[in-house]
């Protein structure tokens, strides 16, 4: 994060922080107005709760930080003080991850050889995504990678993959588009004798 | 904290009891600054962790000072988008500063140890500047707790202070104990930023349609990161608020808003506060 990021983020909050009692006596917030900073403040911090519980990358975290979350929310539903939320929230995802509920839902000695697809996970957790990914997919692997790079994946992205993936298998599709290689690279295309590394280290 | 809020709501009750009072601030102003402080820690471990450079969040804790916004441009960041969508992430939130700071405006300008009941605001300028710096979520909760001038100002300083000096502290703190764990995954701390946001939202979503907004909103931005750059689903999210900006032309929709409204509160800046900042 560039410095002058942190710079303009600051100078704006400071500026609502400043102005309000620079201007205090000579305008008033009208109710409309702050209702709107106060539901979007609400939808960017659920927003964010959810994205940064559900996904890591462009893909599904795994159950094990959605559990503690969501564990954290019904204690801070119940007024349970902050700390202990905090606490929990980390200690149920470790615990789960202490566990071997690693990444995948397959349990057992799966999860500690390597998850199977994150993409299917994703898939199988929110149907509606899933389908439609999987007929995009579908249709790419029938038709070949030359119908080029349909799926608006960042080139940061494109060019760091997320996971492992073994080198080397000099297809055009991977190269073009990153989820049919994840997809591939996870069917079968792994050397059966080396696991790939914990991917996803657990970044948000 | 929330509760910590309740309890001494109703201990200030008579003004001669100052001793009384001023433990119960103190009591209540350390039990925010430690659950700020845990979050503070995960949040230094946690961008260390994610290979931002160690001085990002000390920097940005110093000079931002405002733990949501600076968790939400953070984790922007981690989960790879770009500098623009993290500030606009945080600075959205943080428009709810301004609405605190004209709640706050009379004991901003005073330090807690001007005798009288007016303070002398505006003679030393610097210590406006500061306390403008120092309005957060719970400072006004624990300014607006009070009626008395003096004992807003005191509530206001002793609380805003003190949060400055452990937030900044507990990042420091959370930036080493990040640097020198290499295998944080196995703590759960990147459970801890998902957790603190939601905490901090919860208290808002008893109104209706700030729920309704907010639901969609994640569900949108859930279903959007797959396919979208990193930090554009988030604010894609905002769409959400498009769900409570009805037409309201037709009679049974005006009644149907209206109803819906009354047993919805406006989220009052003690009531967004209730969960805390950082």
């Amino acid at each position: 994060m560039p410095f002058i990021a942190i710079a303009a983020l600051a100078a704006i909050t400071y500026t609502f922080r400043i102005a309000g009692p620079l201007l205090a006596g000579r305008v008033t917030v009208p109710d409309s107005a702050q209702r709107l900073f106060a539901s979007a403040a609400a939808v960017l911090l659920v927003a964010l709760a959810a994205t940064s519980a559900l996904t890591t990358g462009h893909d599904f975290a795994g159950w094990a930080r959605p559990a503690g979350v969501l564990v954290a929310g019904v204690l801070a539903a119940r007024r349970v003080p902050f700390p202990v939320v905090v606490l929990a929230a980390a200690s149920v995802t470790a615990l789960l991850r202490l566990a071997g509920i690693h990444l995948s839902r397959t349990a057992g000695a799966d999860s500690r050889s390597g998850p199977p697809s994150s993409q299917v996970r994703f898939a199988r957790f929110i149907p509606t995504v899933g389908r439609v990914q999987h007929r995009i997919l579908k249709s790419v692997d029938r038709n070949g990678p030359q119908r080029g790079h349909f799926y608006p994946l960042s080139s940061k992205t494109a060019s760091k993959p997320l996971r492992p993936v073994t080198s080397g298998t000099g297809d055009e599709a991977d190269t073009r588009c990153s989820l049919g290689r994840r997809i591939r690279a996870d069917s079968g295309r792994r050397p059966a004798g080396s696991p790939p590394k914990s991917e996803f280290p657990w970044l948000l | 904290m929330a509760g910590a809020a309740g309890t001494a709501g109703t201990a200030g009750a008579a003004g001669t009891a100052g001793d009384a009072d001023r433990r119960v601030l103190r009591r209540d102003v350390a039990l925010v600054c430690l659950a700020d402080g845990i979050v503070g820690v995960s949040f230094g471990a946690t961008a260390v962790a994610g290979h931002l450079h160690w001085w990002v969040p000390i920097v940005m804790s110093l000079l931002v000072f405002a733990g949501g916004s600076q968790i939400a441009a953070v984790g922007v960041v981690l989960a790879g988008g770009g500098a623009f969508a993290a500030v606009a992430a945080g600075a959205v939130l943080n428009t709810r500063l301004f609405p605190y700071g004209l709640a706050v405006a009379d004991v901003t300008s005073a330090s807690p140890g001007a005798s009288g009941s007016s303070g002398v605001p505006g003679k030393r300028w610097w210590l406006r500047l500061f306390g403008a710096q120092v309005v957060t979520d719970e400072s006004v909760a624990f300014a607006l707790r009070h009626t008395d001038p003096a004992r807003r100002r005191a509530a206001f300083w002793t609380c805003g202070v003190s949060l400055f000096i452990v937030w900044n502290a507990a990042v420091l703190l959370g930036v080493l104990a990040g640097s020198a764990v290499r295998n944080t995954a196995a703590f759960g701390l990147d459970a801890t930023f998902p957790a603190v946001l939601l905490a901090l939202a919860l208290p808002t979503l008893s109104d209706r349609r700030t729920r309704t907004a907010a639901l969609s909103g994640a569900t949108v931005a859930v279903a959007l990161t797959p396919v979208l750059p990193a930090g554009l689903p988030v604010l894609a999210a905002l769409g959400g608020l498009a769900t409570i900006w009805r037409p309201r032309r037709r009679p049974a929709r005006a009644s149907d808003a209206e109803t819906s409204r009354s047993p919805g509160r406006r989220p009052a800046p003690a009531e967004l506060s209730a969960g805390g900042d950082r």
